[in-house]
């Protein structure tokens, strides 16, 4: 479960990024975060994984404060970024195994993920390999990998679609479903539309730093009439009026 | 015409810069660094240079090469452009991660290739402008110049680098358009690397040949043209011999001859970007790998422990990162063979026998033996930048650390010990073997030990204390996160400057009081764990905040 509370942060002492954002992701859900670029999605995320320290409200992750107790609230999250060139000298195996051993995953643990893992990406024959060597897409499949073996029960995922193949997206949907569905949280960003509205029970759309939407996409349809998501998308985060004003 | 190479110029420039700091404490802490390396490290320098060519040409003025000293010191600058200039050159046209983004635009090969050349130029040669300014204005007071020929002179010393930095960017492009050799970044690597020990190489043999020469007969020999490093010097910059002409005799030919040089060099090079640069460039690809083959995931999982993991993470970085690899660590184990060079060149005797009466005999040379342990441990512990570029090489994956579920201490402490276990390998066994070699009692070579390591520990702590205040996060080629990381410098400025300071003053202070090596090294490691203290706790505290507050702002 994630909960946040007036979340607000100010880069400079000049430009606020998320201003008094609220929301909570429970247990059993997956919640897609929506929103323009720059919208503060990933300096929302970033608080929310410990990676910057918010000015302004409070962030729980199941019992742990974040801010009280980082080290423990972090020990729960499985957290992909934006961008997978991390570490590239090492292979996959021995970046994956340096953040099993970080997070204290066990060698029995590791002996059973890895393999399973590994196959589910179609990433055996590559484990061996230095990172400098994989495409893109490889490196995404693989920091989803490292980002999962020691069993987070909260998926924190930024972009986590960006580069995957059909089949790897697939499998990667595929578990964040069955994740949800044992009863943990997954929270993740994204642009596409479409991916939100197949896999999200909840969406929270924001927009220059503030929430604009939290619900579910049935109830959003409802409230806007026939319109697409597209549509209902745009006007919400004024991209829509931007684009006729110009 | 030039409007697009001016462009693409400034926009090299501007992401080469370090962010400048915008908090307050951080602004007068930059302040005091700048201050303190200005006054104790650029000026000093500067003056010693302009008195050195003062001197030399005052000494020349009688003779009939008085413009031979300068000309000497622009053989030197020209050579250590060369040296560095190759790996940077190589650096910026070929590795530097910008290139994709700039190849696509409507820009002609040679406005790329010179607008890299021109950022190269003025980022790597400041340090040149200001001693060949300093020797100019010494040579201009030896000779009592009018004050046409102190602007000229001047301005011309500024061009000085042109022709060396363009000769580097020839041979770069040609070496990779025409070699088949050349497959991969890490072949060209190692091949520039090559070049340079070549370069090295040859002075160091050009430096041995003069050892045995007494300075009067090499200057009337090297004026006459008859030393072979002088002579080679000559020929392989012409330009120099011209513009010193130009400074002995204010013979405009001479200057018009040398500018006609550096031009057309570049000249030269811009041609050769538009012919060959693109071609070159493109198709250049990392190391090539086996092909894969499946690994047997079951049996490759070894739990260890936190920290040897992050030391594990650190060691595979700096040992398979070419760039920090020769840069941070093979160049820590290499100053034995300069020391030997040196004392060669000086003619010390070397063997044993006149080695263990030395240090048994004079107490002098025994405090001086303790206090170069410890002078080229902070000296070396800096040059290798391991705790001055400890952030600052993570770029990207610095924030990495924050987001694991990790005390920022562990990760401190991981760099610390590796930093501090490279540079005590690279110090200490040469030291203690160095000890066995001249007898020196177990006393000497205990203390010795413990000094290097506090050294170490003193550097180490510094350079990573100023890397967390404002890492170089954002940079295009690995080389850049170190050549333009001011912390580097600033580290090894006040390495530098403690090394001096210390070992300085209490060589003096052994010297008027008679005191024992032994003691004078307990003083120095007393010095420097109380320094070491401060450090640890600073970092402890503000360094790990600093940490916390890189991006918050």
């Amino acid at each position: 479960m994630i909960k946040v509370k007036n979340l607000g942060k100010t880069y400079n002492g000049k430009v606020k990024a998320v201003s008094d954002i609220s929301f909570d992701v429970n247990d059993g859900e997956i919640v897609g975060f929506i929103g323009p670029n720059g919208a503060g999605k990933t300096t929302t995320i970033k608080m929310l994984t410990g990676i910057l320290k918010p000015d302004d409200g409070e962030i729980q992750i199941n019992e742990f404060d974040m801010k009280k107790d980082p080290i423990k609230a972090k020990q729960i999250i499985g957290y992909i970024s934006d961008n997978p060139d991390t570490f590239l000298k090492l292979t996959g195996l021995e970046y994956i195994n340096f953040l099993a051993d970080i997070y204290k995953v066990t060698e029995e643990e590791r002996k059973e993920r890895i393999p399973y893992f590994a196959k589910q990406f179609g990433m055996e024959k590559d484990l061996g390999e230095r990172m400098t060597s994989y495409s893109h897409g490889m490196r995404q499949k693989l920091m989803v990998i490292a980002a999962l073996v020691h069993n987070p029960a909260v998926w924190i995922l930024d972009e986590p679609m960006v580069g995957l193949d059909p089949q790897a997206a697939f499998h990667l949907k595929r578990m964040m479903r069955e994740h949800a569905d044992k009863g943990n949280s997954v929270l993740f960003s994204t642009h596409v539309l479409e991916v939100a509205e197949k896999l999200c029970d909840r969406i929270i759309i924001v927009a220059k730093g503030t929430l604009q939407y939290e619900g579910t996409l049935d109830a959003l349809k409802e409230e806007y009439g026939d319109k697409d998501l597209e549509k209902i998308f745009l006007e919400i985060t004024g991209e829509e009026m931007n684009a006729d004003q110009k | 015409m030039f409007k697009n190479l001016l462009s693409l110029y400034r926009v090299l420039m501007a992401d080469i810069r370090m962010d400048k700091a915008t908090e307050k404490r951080r602004k007068r802490m930059v302040a005091v660094i700048i201050t303190i390396v200005l006054l104790f490290v650029f000026i000093p320098v500067m003056v010693g240079s302009a008195l050195l060519t003062f001197l030399m040409t005052k000494s020349l003025s009688e003779s009939a090469s008085p413009a031979f000293g300068i000309q000497l010191m622009y053989g030197l600058i020209s050579i250590f452009t060369v040296m560095f200039g190759i790996n940077v050159v190589f650096n910026e046209l070929y590795f530097s991660e910008d290139i994709q983004h700039i190849l696509p635009l409507p820009i002609k090969p040679w406005e790329i290739a010179g607008a890299k050349l021109l950022a190269v130029f003025m980022n790597e040669n400041v340090i040149q402008f200001m001693i060949v300014l300093a020797c100019n204005i010494g040579f201009c007071l030896a000779v009592s110049a009018n004050p046409l020929m102190w602007i000229v002179s001047i301005a011309a010393g500024f061009t000085l680098s042109v022709a060396p930095t363009a000769a580097c960017a020839i041979i770069g492009i040609l070496m990779m358009r025409f070699s088949r050799l050349i497959h991969s970044k890490d072949t060209v690597r190692r091949i520039s690397g090559i070049f340079m020990l070549i370069i090295a190489a040859f002075m160091v043999g050009a430096l041995l040949s003069l050892s045995n020469q007494d300075l009067d007969a090499f200057i009337v020999s090297a004026s006459a043209g008859d030393v072979a490093f002088v002579h080679v010097l000559k020929i392989l910059f012409p330009q120099i011999s011209m513009l010193s002409r130009f400074m002995a005799s204010g013979n405009v030919l001479a200057l018009l001859g040398y500018l006609a040089i550096s031009l057309a060099l570049v000249v030269l090079f811009l041609l050769i970007a538009q012919a060959f640069y693109v071609q070159s460039v493109t198709g250049l690809g990392e190391a090539s790998h086996a092909s894969s083959k499946a690994i047997d995931l079951s049996k490759t999982e070894k739990v260890r422990s936190i920290g040897r993991a992050l030391r594990a993470k650190e060691y595979h970085i700096l040992m398979r990162t070419n760039v920090f690899f020769t840069n941070c660590v093979a160049v820590t184990f290499i100053w034995p063979v300069f020391v030997i060079i040196a004392w060669k060149i000086l003619g010390t005797d070397l063997s044993q026998e006149v080695q263990v009466a030395r240090y048994g005999d004079g107490n002098s040379y025994s405090v001086l033996i303790m206090l170069f342990a410890m002078a080229i441990t902070l000296v070396m512990a800096s040059m290798n930048s391991l705790g001055s570029d400890a952030f600052s090489r993570e770029g990207e994956n610095f924030y990495f650390m924050r987001a694991i579920p990790l005390d920022l201490k562990y990760t401190w402490h991981a760099k610390a010990q590796v930093s501090m276990t490279v540079t005590s390998l690279g110090t200490i066994p040469f030291m203690l073997g160095f000890g066995i070699y001249i007898h020196m009692p177990i006393a000497h070579m205990i203390m010795m030990v413990l000094l290097q390591a506090a050294a170490a520990f003193f550097v180490t702590y510094l350079g990573m204390l100023l890397d967390s205040m404002n890492p170089k996060l954002v940079w295009e080629d690995v080389l850049s996160s170190l050549r333009e990381n001011d912390n580097t410098f600033f580290c090894m400025a006040i390495s530098i400057l403690t090394a001096v300071f210390i070992g300085g003053g209490l060589f003096y202070i052994s010297r008027v009081t008679a005191m024992s090596a032994l003691l004078v090294g307990a003083i120095a490691f007393i010095l420097l764990v109380i320094m070491d203290l401060i450090l640890y706790h600073r970092a402890m505290t503000r360094g790990i905040q600093n940490l916390w507050e890189v991006g918050e702002v």
